[in-house]
This record gives C-alpha cells, sequence and structure tokens, in this order.
C-alpha cells in the first residue's frame, strides 16, 4: 500500500471509531433529549428502539456536531 | 410527525409504493443478468462478478436519475405527486444498491489479486492527470457513494429537527454533486473500457433527461414569480370563487416567500408556501377534513390558523387576506405562525 493511502485509511478508521463510541451514547440517552416536539417546553420526544438505530450512521458521520449539541453549543 | 420517532413510518400507501419499487429493481437486476449471460456466457468466476458490477451499477445509476426526476416531474404535472412521497425511500434504496455495486468489485479484487492494489490505484496521484482513458474513475464513483451515504443516513425525520431544515436542505443539495460524479464515473470508467453503445446512450440519454426536466421547472416557477404590483403591500390573487374548493392558488410577492391561498368552502386562508417539514411545496397539496395536507409527506395544518392538529405542533406563517368587491387581495407581510387570519365569505 502506498504511504498516502495508509494515511488516509487510518484516519478515516480513527474517525469512524470515534463516531461509534460517541454514536452509540447518543442514541441510548442523548437523542431523545436534543430534540424536542418541535416546542422547547414539551421534553423530550419518545423514540423506538428501531427509530434508536436508524440514527447510528448520521450520528457516526456527524459526531462532531452531535458532540457540540451535546454540549449545549449552538449547532 | 414530530410526536416521536419510529423507525419508519409506515402506512398503506408507503407499503405499496415499497413493494413497487422492490418489484421493478428486482425485475431489472433479474432480467439483466439474465439476458446479458445469455448473450455472452461468462467464462470464469471474475466474468461473473464483472456482470453484477454492470447489473447494480446501471440499476444505481437509474434509480438515482429516477430520484433526481422526480421533483422537477412532480412540479410539471401535480398528478405526478404520489410518485414524490415516498421519495425517500426510493433514494435509501439506491444507495444500497450502490454499495452492492461497489461490493462486487471489492469482491472482484479479493478474487483476482490484492485488495491493497485497489488502494494503491486510488492514491497514484499521477494517475489523475489521464484524461479521459487511464483516470481513477473508482474515486469518482466513491464520492458518489460516499454522497448518498450522507444523504441515506441522514435521511430520518430526526435529523431534519437535530440539523434544522434549512441546513439539512443544504446537505442533500449534495446529491447533485454525487450525481455529477457518477456520471463522470460512467464517463471516465465504463465509457472509456466498454466499447459497448448502450453505455453512452444510458449515460446521455439519463443525464440529458434530469438537466431538462430541471431547467423546464425552474422555468415554471420562474413564471408564477412574476408577481402583480405589490407596492402597496397588498397582492391580487384573483377572484376568491376561482380558487378550485380544497385548493390553493400560489402567489409571489416580488422577492418574497410564495403564498398559498386556499378555500375550504366559504374560508379562505393564507399560509406560507412552505411546508415547516421540509419545506414542501404546500400549496400544491389539498384540503383533507378541515386540514392543508402537504403533498410531500402529508403533514397537516388546520385551514384557519395554519397550526398543525394536536398533539403536533408544527406551525405555518399566515397572511392577512382582504375582499375588495369580488378580488381577494393578500397582505404580503407575514403574520406570526399560527395566527388565525381566516375569511370567511358570505
Ligand atoms: C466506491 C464506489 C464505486 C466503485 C469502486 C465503482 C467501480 C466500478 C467499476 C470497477 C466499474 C466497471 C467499469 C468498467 O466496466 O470498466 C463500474 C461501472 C459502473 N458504475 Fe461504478 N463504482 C462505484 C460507485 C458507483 C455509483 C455510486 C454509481 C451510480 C450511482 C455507479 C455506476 C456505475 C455504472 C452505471 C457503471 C457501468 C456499468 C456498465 O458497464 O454497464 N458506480 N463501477
Amino acid at each position: 500500500m502506498t504511504p498516502s493511502a495508509s494515511v488516509i485509511l487510518w484516519g478515516v478508521l480513527l474517525y469512524v471509531s470515534a463516531g461509534l463510541i460517541i454514536a452509540l451514547a447518543f442514541v441510548a440517552v442523548g437523542a431523545p433529549r436534543l430534540i424536542g416536539h418541535g416546542a422547547a417546553d414539551q421534553g423530550p420526544a419518545p423514540m423506538t428502539l428501531g427509530a434508536r438505530l436508524l440514527l447510528i450512521p448520521g450520528a457516526v458521520l456527524f459526531w462532531p456536531l452531535v458532540l457540540r449539541r451535546w454540549l449545549g453549543e449552538p449547532l | 410527525m414530530s410526536a416521536g420517532f419510529q423507525a419508519v413510518q409506515w402506512n398503506g400507501a408507503k407499503i405499496r409504493y415499497d413493494a413497487i419499487l422492490l418489484g421493478l429493481v428486482a425485475f431489472y437486476l433479474a432480467g439483466f443478468i439474465l439476458i446479458a449471460a445469455s448473450l455472452h456466457p461468462p467464462t470464469s468466476a471474475a466474468g461473473w462478478i464483472d456482470l453484477r458490477i454492470k447489473a447494480f451499477g446501471s440499476c444505481a445509476f437509474l434509480m438515482l436519475s429516477t430520484v433526481l426526476a422526480i421533483g422537477p416531474l412532480a412540479r410539471l404535472n401535480p398528478r405526478l405527486l404520489p410518485l414524490l412521497y415516498n421519495r425517500r425511500h426510493l433514494g435509501v434504496a439506491t444507495f444500497f444498491i450502490a454499495l452492492a455495486h461497489a461490493g462486487f468489485m471489492v469482491e472482484w479484487y479479493l478474487l483476482e489479486s490484492d485488495i491493497a492494489n485497489l488502494a494503491g490505484e486510488l492514491t497514484s496521484w499521477a494517475d489523475y492527470a489521464n484524461f479521459p482513458a487511464g483516470f481513477p474513475f473508482k474515486a469518482l464513483g466513491l464520492i458518489a457513494l460516499l454522497t448518498m451515504l450522507v444523504m441515506a443516513a441522514t435521511s430520518h425525520d430526526y435529523w431534519l429537527g437535530f440539523l434544522t431544515p434549512p441546513l439539512w436542505k443544504a446537505i442533500h443539495m449534495g446529491i447533485y454533486v454525487g450525481y455529477g460524479a457518477a456520471a463522470l464515473h460512467i464517463a471516465l470508467g465504463a465509457m472509456q473500457s466498454n466499447r459497448h453503445p448502450a453505455v453512452p446512450i444510458l449515460l446521455f440519454a439519463l443525464f440529458g433527461t434530469v438537466s431538462l426536466l430541471h431547467i423546464l421547472a425552474a422555468r415554471k416557477s420562474a413564471a408564477l414569480d412574476i408577481g402583480d404590483d405589490d407596492s402597496d403591500g397588498w397582492l391580487v390573487v384573483g377572484a376568491a370563487s376561482d380558487i378550485p374548493d380544497g385548493r390553493a392558488r400560489i402567489v409571489a410577492p416580488v422577492g418574497g416567500e410564495r403564498i398559498a391561498v386556499f378555500r375550504d368552502g366559504r374560508i379562505l386562508s393564507a399560509v406560507s408556501n412552505l411546508c415547516a417539514h421540509q419545506n414542501g411545496p404546500i400549496g400544491e397539496g389539498h384540503v383533507v377534513d378541515g386540514c392543508i395536507t402537504c403533498p410531500w409527506h402529508g403533514y397537516e395544518y388546520r385551514v384557519e390558523d395554519g397550526c398543525a392538529p394536536p398533539p403536533f405542533t408544527e406551525k405555518l406563517a399566515t397572511y392577512r387576506l382582504r375582499l375588495r368587491g369580488n378580488l381577494l387581495e393578500v397582505q404580503t407581510a407575514p403574520l406570526p405562525p399560527g395566527t388565525n387570519a381566516s375569511l370567511t365569505l358570505p
């Protein structure tokens, strides 16, 4: 493998690994709390297990955004 | 809608849509492989994989072209709106077909040679100067696949709420980058190596049709935008009786958001033409049981005040209406979302 290929592959691997850890925590506890019913005063939105599983790929891809929102900052 | 999240919000229409979609995909793939294999029977395991790469690759491009054609088609002819209704599932299915196409190619490398060659091929930077033959066209396919991955991974309604509709929409506009990359992937790959005339014909016919439909739909929207003089803050909609019962007339203030003026029997009301869900063209929908129903995903809002019925909480901006003789006029400045500004005809 060329050096640049292994640098890219390692980079992707690191990003995805970090993403997986954050995504799992996110769908387990954070996801319902980070989005209201559409109105801020209504508390967490109920989510089924299926919906949580479907959110994992998006959270792996966008984990920096997920983390930001979780830490209470705007997008 | 937003009272909680499920994996997929199924209903009869969506199940039918998906069943037809799956049937067509299976028919295409089986037909492609059967016909191609009877014309030129593959002589090796690699030959069979090659056939699957071609079947799934062309299927993915056909599906992606269809996904992109549906929007303008529905704008040009409202009878095609049912196609739009479940376009999201078509998009996600397209991603999986493209993923299988790329997966077969990995299988081919595993069979033929060292998989490390593949990574090496994509990072032989000097090759990117080769044009048109010899360009690493697989990298273009990878770009297309990654953009489709982003779309599919964020297709759940949750992400629409999380990312906010403007950002979500901006991300999903990336599909045009993906489509361009897929077209180049074919032009620099299959079109260079595979001398079969079907490849350029398929490519140009589909890419040309999608482009033409977008141009036609944009011209139709532009024609709508030539509003009447609204310098006094009021815009003429037309005779109230000219609005078909249960439907809307869409008007466009100069430089402002479009307004959909609905009539439900004797009740008239004006709401923003952008659905609070995905900015769908709500004015192309109709009134069902006193609720304006968005043609895209069936989000509902009461005619009188633009509020979604409980337990839902979405609201549309409304606009003040007035009658001058027989002529209906709408004020171009929006009211706060959910304000009741409806007008009842005598
Ligand atoms: C990682 C992503 C991808 C890789 C590695 C890849 C690889 C390939 C390869 C090796 C071929 C064979 C070229 C030849 O016959 O010389 C091919 C053909 C093709 N690919 Fe891809 N591809 C990818 C993604 C895509 C995507 C996303 C689409 C469409 C949306 C697509 C559409 C096609 C089409 C239409 C063909 C031509 C099939 C034919 O000859 O009939 N590919 N691709």
